[in-house]
This record gives C-alpha cells, structure tokens and sequence, in this order.
C-alpha cells in the first residue's frame, strides 16, 4: 500500500508545481500508480534506500533518483 | 526490489485482488538547476516525534493524516508509528535517514549538489487502502505547505 500512496502523494506535490521523484520498493504496483517519476530499487521492504546506517549507498540511490528529474514524465526507471 | 513472493498469503492474495489508483497529475518541469532548488522530503514510513499524536491504525480506510518533522530534529528520536508486519522496520528504527534521508540531502546540498533542505518534512502512514481522504484533502495539503514553502523539488520514500 506504502507505494500506491507514495504515488498519490507525489502526484499531489506535482500539480502543486514541485517536480518529483519517488522511490518503489514494488514496481508492479508502481507501473499501475504511474507517478510521474520513480526509481525501482532492488532492496526489500522497509529499506527505500538500502542499508541502514550505509551513507554511500543511501547517496548512490539519491542521486539516481535526482537524475529523474530531467526526464519527460512519465518515466519508471530500475535502479 | 520486494517480491510479492515473499508476502504473506493474506498480503498476497489482498495485492493480488486489490484494485490500484492511477495517479493523475500534470508535469511539473524544473525552471533551474537541482544545485539552486529546494528539496522537499515526503516518506510514507509513519515517522513521528514522541510529542506527535499517533497516527490512527485502528481505522479500516487507514489514517491519512500528516506529521510535520522538523529538519532540525534529532533523528534518533523519530520512531515509526505503525505496526505493519508488512515491512521490517528495524533498518528505519537504527537509522531513519534510510526513509527520510536529511543528513543525505544536507550533506547534498553542502556540496553543491542541490540548493537546500526545506525546514520540515512531511510523513504519513503508508497503509491506506481507501484513499480517497488521501487524495482529495491530505496529500494536496502537504503539497500546499511545501509549494509556500518555496520546495522546487520533492523526494518520496515508501516503506
């Protein structure tokens, strides 16, 4: 449920103008949702960006997500 | 990337017969570098101050309501205010940055990498099956405060 709301929050944010980029632990449910931008990554549940306490990979997995942002809507992306 | 495998048979056969919301939204382009733009940082972890009110896990639609978190708070003392045996959340529980990464962004943003932190985050409870509420009232909410807030860009973490 956590990345069906993730995409309806983001969608809120994105009619507000602010541009978005969101994580998916669970891509068969993003590509239903299909926010504008998200990053599929290859962690389990509970773990958006990872690793506990492991700042490269967390920062590895931001800056991925970042670079969505200069693409055309929208765009479903594996990490 | 989770496995619907791996869920429950209760978890799978829900996700399995569950009908999943199309978001419906308008592109929303960056008008300047990510080096000059605010960040905005939305997770769905239930993150909560111990001075915050609980969200509400006893209704059957699910609690969509908000936190406002502080960037100024002590991450170790968020907690994740729901019990979803869905997710492991011992992982946020060590180390929150892992949903709501602030010293990420921050440290992002001392490079140069991006503009700035926004002074506050927004956390809401993930396990929303009915959202209606979610969609036509709490999100658009949040989304209010960060556009007055001058957030150019936002990043949105499940669990």
């Amino acid at each position: 449920m956590c990345n069906q709301s993730v995409g309806l929050i983001q969608a809120a944010f994105e009619n507000a103008g602010i541009a978005t980029v969101s994580i998916s632990l669970y891509k068969f449910v993003t590509e239903k949702v299909l926010p504008p931008r998200a990053l599929c990554v290859p962690f389990p549940l509970g773990f958006p960006l990872g690793k506990d306490h492991d700042p490269e990979l967390q920062r590895k997995v931001i800056l991925a997500a970042l670079a969505l942002l200069k693409e055309e809507p929208p765009v479903v992306r594996d990490y | 990337m989770a496995r619907l495998e791996d869920a429950s048979l209760l978890v799978r056969s829900f996700m399995r017969a569950y009908r999943f919301v199309k978001s419906d939204w308008k592109p929303a382009r960056l008008e300047k570098p990510l080096a000059e733009c605010r960040v905005g940082l939305v997770t769905t972890a239930a993150l909560l101050l111990p001075d915050q009110p609980p969200f509400n896990q006893t209704l059957v639609v699910g609690d969509s309501s908000f936190r406002e978190i502080p960037s100024d708070c002590d991450l170790s003392t968020l907690v994740v205010g729901h019990n979803s045996p869905s997710f492991d959340h011992t992982g946020v529980e060590r180390d929150p940055n892992l949903a709501l990464p602030l010293d990420r962004i921050r440290e992002l943003a001392a490079e140069g990498i991006v503009g700035k932190l926004n002074h506050r985050s927004w956390s809401f409870m993930g396990s929303l099956p009915r959202p209606a509420e979610l969609i036509s009232t709490t999100a658009p909410a949040a989304a209010a405060q960060a556009k007055a807030d001058g957030v150019d860009v936002a990043l949105l973490t499940p669990v």
